[in-house]
């Protein structure tokens, strides 16, 4: 049976919740992802080893990958946030599909762009229709159609259950990027890391990438948190100036 | 063993990345931040506000 989402019921106070359990939370969080970032960064520039074939340019892998990641985590918690919007109808739920909408397009358009400029030194062109990249420029309409879609309508709630609808449709896109380079035959090479088996890469390029994998994931989890709590904290601003204003 | 001629080290391409991600990072977490002072400093006026509103004598005139 599915809770109410009664004024008074627990799940209306969720933001409330929210706003005291992240205050202690984020601003640590951020400092600590972007010192892991910072850290991974310089490995990956300075110490990890060119590769014997694609040289320095295998660097471009430590933005690279993590963008790639974080642009597919943040479009399972929009469709998550998606799925709760709709059927339970939480509160919090449109705030963060809100905020994560942007994040998410930031790190779909920097995978794409690191991408570019990793593919033109090795590949020979900044661009090619496989099925890797476009999936992968999907996602980022995706994420864009999600932006407009949440903030075109004079009501938020109708906003937030049609971006809910798109979230929850595009989510078919995710496992077409995972598996594209095994269902087709693709410029883009194969996982070089997978659940299941050992990383097919060396060891030296594959801890800085875990690394700035990390910071990535730490830095971007905080700034959702920051971005959510000023989203709440306007909300609540709004509404005292509101009740000010009222007569 | 020899490094293929066709694979220069292409430099540019990498600190053109990382200086692009390093960007959007930085402006990314001071705009995050700023919006984070900002609405706490004005959701701190407004319950000022609210709270000298409350103080008010009844009968009281609002300006």
């Amino acid at each position: 049976m599915l809770p109410s989402p009664s004024p008074s019921g627990r799940w209306a106070n969720s933001p409330a919740r929210f706003l005291h359990v992240t205050r202690p939370i984020a601003l640590p969080c951020l400092s600590v992802g972007l010192a892991v970032l910072a850290a991974g960064l310089i490995w990956g520039l300075c110490f990890a080893p060119a590769d014997w074939q694609q040289g320095e340019t295998v660097r471009i892998m430590y933005l690279h990958v993590p963008m790639a990641w974080l642009a597919s985590a943040g479009y399972v918690l929009l469709a998550a946030c998606g799925l709760l919007s709709l059927v339970w109808r939480h509160p919090l739920a449109g705030v963060i599909a809100l905020e994560a909408g942007p994040l998410g397009a930031t790190a779909a358009a920097l995978c794409l762009i690191t991408g570019s400029l990793w593919g033109k030194p090795g590949w020979g062109t900044w661009w090619v229709w496989d099925a890797r990249l476009t999936s992968m420029l999907v996602l980022f309409f995706l994420y864009l159609g999600h932006i407009l879609t949440i903030r075109a309508f004079d009501d938020p709630v109708r906003g937030q259950r049609a971006a809910a609808l798109l979230a929850l449709a595009g989510v078919v896109d995710l496992p077409v990027i995972k598996f594209s380079v095994q269902w087709w035959n693709t410029l883009h090479q194969p996982d070089s890391i997978t659940l299941t088996g050992a990383p097919t890469m060396a060891m030296s390029m594959f801890w800085p990438l875990l690394v700035c994998t990390a910071g990535f994931t730490l830095t971007g989890t905080a700034l959702l948190l920051i971005r959510c709590r000023a989203a709440l904290l306007e909300r609540r601003a709004q509404a005292l100036a509101l009740r000010d204003v009222s007569p | 063993m020899t490094l293929p001629a066709f694979w220069p080290p292409h430099w540019g391409f990498v600190l053109a990345s990382y200086g692009l991600v390093i960007t959007v990072l930085v402006v990314t977490v001071g705009s995050s931040l700023l919006r984070l002072h900002r609405a706490t400093r004005r959701l701190a006026l407004m319950q000022r506000l609210q709270q000298k509103a409350a103080s008010r004598p009844a009968g009281q005139e609002r300006d």
